[in-house]
């Protein structure tokens, strides 16, 4: 039989044992919630610096998108309306040969067609006409054509999207994205041919070229305005896009899910 | 010694009766659980104004550890079962109360005596419980974090106090007081920790409240 000291220190002990280990277990809970928070707290903040860096690229295409427009204005339009308004001038001042102002006419008449044509183009670069009235597979089959007339074979084009399988602001995502990874190509990565994949059904898009790939641009390493403007895109038609490229053997761009976003 | 852990006992059931009318204050606007948790706390202070009146009539009053245990055993199960969300909580609880029924039934001088093993199971259950609470908290802010830490440390110490509460009959009373009062310290940290939970997050109802 036990002394009645030894069953009471025996019982103490449990107890403090007991009590150390509830102790140990509490102080475990919180320091792993504080280690949790803060894991998500972290993750939190580099969504928002994310969407930060996205937003500034917004901003930076925009400018650069201004002083395009502001460029194209003045070279194509301004410069020439000017040579106009100098001509009419002279004439309204009279006292010019018969012979000279008809020159002069016809010089105001050609330029007023060229800047009527330049005006055109500034807008049709600006919106392609052909994508809101005919959609996103005419505004891409155009695109291709353009491109094909200057260089023979340059574009392959598979596409069978039917009309409306997107709505008309995410085809003009769609057709943005296009028209960006077809300037990357012939400007950084000086592809000779290009290959377009257009399906409507599930909506996606599959893109690849012959270039030189992406870690042989300038900007190897970091992403560009153009990318990042591809990226802000994607992420507003909610799709999920892939983006492949290796050291000359040019790139490959596949976006899927576009429905996803709906 | 004591008289001074006697007036510490009555000390400690005022904090309760304070904590269960704090409690009572906001129970209109509150959830479901902070109302489970109220009835508790005013369940206990019953218990505890009956357990004391029994001493001062000189009256046996170790039946009142059984209703003590069984109303924990409800009250608690139905706070975790709000805060848990998983009908398992009732089903275990339920299983359990049938089993110490048919414990009673069976030996009907249990009532007057300690019901180790009934008392060690319905706390360790709710020992489970307030553990499965633990690990759901980790990952995100929820309410009555702190009475889960105080319910946790009480109930363990607490259960093996009670589990050799029959040894009172073989032990010299001296030595069995000394556990009734080491009970008496761990209650009264439970019931400090209550009022503290009430202090930092039902003080005030704000419009965003910040958990603990």
């Amino acid at each position: 039989m036990f002394e009645n000291t030894d069953i009471i220190s025996l019982i103490l002990i449990a107890l403090s044992f007991l009590l150390l280990m509830a102790s140990a277990l509490v102080i475990f809970f919180f320091l792993s919630r504080k280690k949790v928070i803060n894991a998500e707290l972290e993750k939190a903040n580099m969504e928002i610096s994310f969407q930060k860096e996205m937003l500034q690229a917004t901003i930076l295409t925009q400018e650069k998108e201004r002083k395009r427009i502001a460029q194209d204005l003045h070279d194509a339009i301004s410069s020439k309306l000017n040579i106009v308004s100098l001509n009419t001038n002279v004439l309204l001042e009279g006292g010019v040969e018969e012979e000279q102002s008809n020159e002069m006419l016809a010089t105001i008449l050609q330029i007023s067609n060229t800047t009527l044509e330049s005006s055109r183009r500034i807008a049709h670069d600006l919106l392609p006409p052909v994508l809101q009235k005919f959609g996103l597979k005419a505004a891409v089959e155009e695109l291709t054509n353009d491109y094909n007339r200057a260089h023979e074979g340059l574009i392959q084009l598979s596409c069978d999207y039917e009309p409306e399988s997107l709505d008309s602001k995410e085809e003009l995502h769609v057709f943005r994205i296009v028209q960006e990874l077809v300037n990357n190509s012939l400007k950084h990565g000086a592809a000779t041919g290009i290959s377009i994949s257009l399906t409507s059904n599930p909506p996606s898009l599959s893109y690849s070229d012959n270039g030189v790939g992406f870690e042989n641009t300038a900007s190897a390493g970091k992403p560009g305005l153009g990318m990042k403007n591809i990226e802000s895109r994607v992420a507003l038609l909610g799709g999920q896009s892939n983006f492949e490229s290796e050291a000359g053997n040019g790139i490959r761009f596949t976006l899927n899910n576009l429905r996803n976003g709906n | 010694m004591t008289r001074f852990f006697k007036n510490l006992s009555y000390f400690a059931t005022i904090i309760l009766i304070i904590n269960a009318l704090l409690f009572l204050k906001s129970f209109a606007k509150e959830s479901k659980a902070f109302k489970f948790f109220t009835l508790y706390l005013i369940a206990m202070s019953l218990t505890q104004l009956g357990m004391i009146l029994f001493v001062i009539l000189g009256e046996p009053n170790i039946f009142i550890s059984s209703i003590y245990t069984v109303v924990q055993l409800i009250l608690l199960s139905l706070f975790y079962g709000e805060l848990i969300k998983n009908r398992l909580i009732y089903v275990f609880a339920g299983g359990l109360l049938c089993f110490m029924l048919v414990q009673y039934a069976m030996d009907p001088s249990l009532f007057f005596r300690y019901n180790s093993i009934g008392i060690s199971l319905s706390q360790a259950l709710l020992i489970g419980y307030s553990l499965i609470y633990f690990y759901r908290s980790i990952s995100a802010k929820t309410p009555f974090i702190i009475v889960n830490v105080g319910v946790f440390i009480y109930l363990i110490c607490s259960t093996l106090i009670f589990a050799s509460g029959n040894l009172q009959y073989e032990l010299s009373q001296q030595g069995y007081l000394l556990l009734l009062n080491l009970n008496i310290v761990f209650y009264l940290l439970f019931q400090c920790l209550v009022t503290f939970e009430w202090y930092t997050n039902y003080r005030t109802r704000k419009a965003t409240k910040k958990l603990v």
